[in-house]
């Protein structure tokens, strides 16, 4: 029995469709309220995070100045014609990661824990940072650190403890594996052979 | 342990430093004493005002000394450092009299 069609009154019609939209444009706005709100909310806690480092910065520069000023003091009476500043300004190591060689010692231990898996440079930071307590408030901090990351590594090349695994050459991501110190099943079957050789010579 | 260079630089700035915290707390305790004493050099009202500026100044002098002695060791705890009486010699040899010292103390303060 077929449906009877009716027809739908335009004031009708216009009204549901309206509402309609009227619902779509409220249910944006809601998701994006919603979305700012979570925006805000981060930011917010930026925001303290920044201030308080703020903080902690202007305490550092109190305290470095109190210090400066007890040191030009000090050379007054040492000698009153010795100028403070001849030495000029010199960004000296501060022992930001403990014990001189700390950051070093730590990433060769981290990667010799890893071993035989090779960790990134990015993890070895990431863990480096942790271990030191650091947090990066500017991407220039992130960079310094990362540089001081890439000398240790550097160090570690050159006493043939680790191996790249990325081409150096090319600027890749970093990947280091810890340089196993027991020789190879390889290097034991060379060693063998030219010993069983040297043998052979001398009968 | 081998005395580098930069070991003896560092041994002899610590020696350096103690020395004149010894002296100035010397001084200090010379004048503090002056000041306690009502009669003698420290009776005239303008050599009371010296004194006193004086004592301010080796104040000065002793905190900027303690401060730099834990900013080259914060392990080192510059309140232990005792007194030297070196300081004297430039107003004499060491058997000056007490009443004399007093006296030439007093006098270059003035000047």
């Amino acid at each position: 029995m077929p449906v009877p069609r009716t027809r739908t009154p335009p004031d009708v019609k216009w009204l549901l469709t309206e509402r309609a939209a009227l619902a779509g444009e409220h249910a944006r706005a809601v998701a994006k309220q919603l979305v700012l709100l979570a925006k805000r909310e981060r930011l917010e806690k930026q925001l303290s995070k920044v201030l308080g480092q703020i903080a902690s910065t202007e305490t550092a520069s109190k305290r470095a100045q109190a210090s400066l000023d007890a040191l030009d003091a000090t050379m007054g009476l040492v000698n009153i014609r010795l100028e403070p500043t001849a030495a000029g300004v010199v960004d000296a190591w501060a022992g930001k990661y403990g014990k001189r060689g700390a950051l070093g010692a730590f990433v060769e231990e981290t990667l010799r824990q890893a071993a035989p898996e090779p960790l990134t440079t990015t993890v070895l930071i990431n863990l480096a940072s942790r271990q030191f307590g650091l947090t990066f408030t500017l991407p220039k901090d992130r960079r310094n650190f990362r540089k001081s990351v890439s000398s240790a590594l550097s160090a570690l090349l050159k006493r043939d403890r680790v191996e790249p695994l990325h081409s150096r050459e090319e600027g890749s991501h970093g990947l280091w594996r810890w340089k196993s110190q027991v020789p190879s099943f390889e290097a034991l079957r060379l060693r063998a052979e030219a010993l069983a050789a040297r043998r052979m010579e001398a009968a | 342990m081998a005395l580098t260079m930069t070991r003896t630089r560092t041994q002899t700035t610590l020696n350096k430093l103690a020395e004149m915290l010894a002296n100035v707390n010397g001084e200090l305790a010379f004048v503090e004493a002056l000041l306690q004493r009502a009669g003698g050099v420290a009776a005239e009202p303008e050599a009371r005002v010296r004194l006193a500026a004086r004592l301010q100044k080796l104040t000065a002098d002793r905190v900027a000394l303690c401060a730099t002695i834990r900013q080259f060791d914060a392990d080192i705890d510059p309140e232990r450092v005792g007194t030297l009486e070196e300081w004297r010699l430039k107003f004499g040899n060491r058997r000056l009299s007490v009443g004399r010292l007093q006296e030439k103390y007093a006098q270059s303060l003035a000047i």
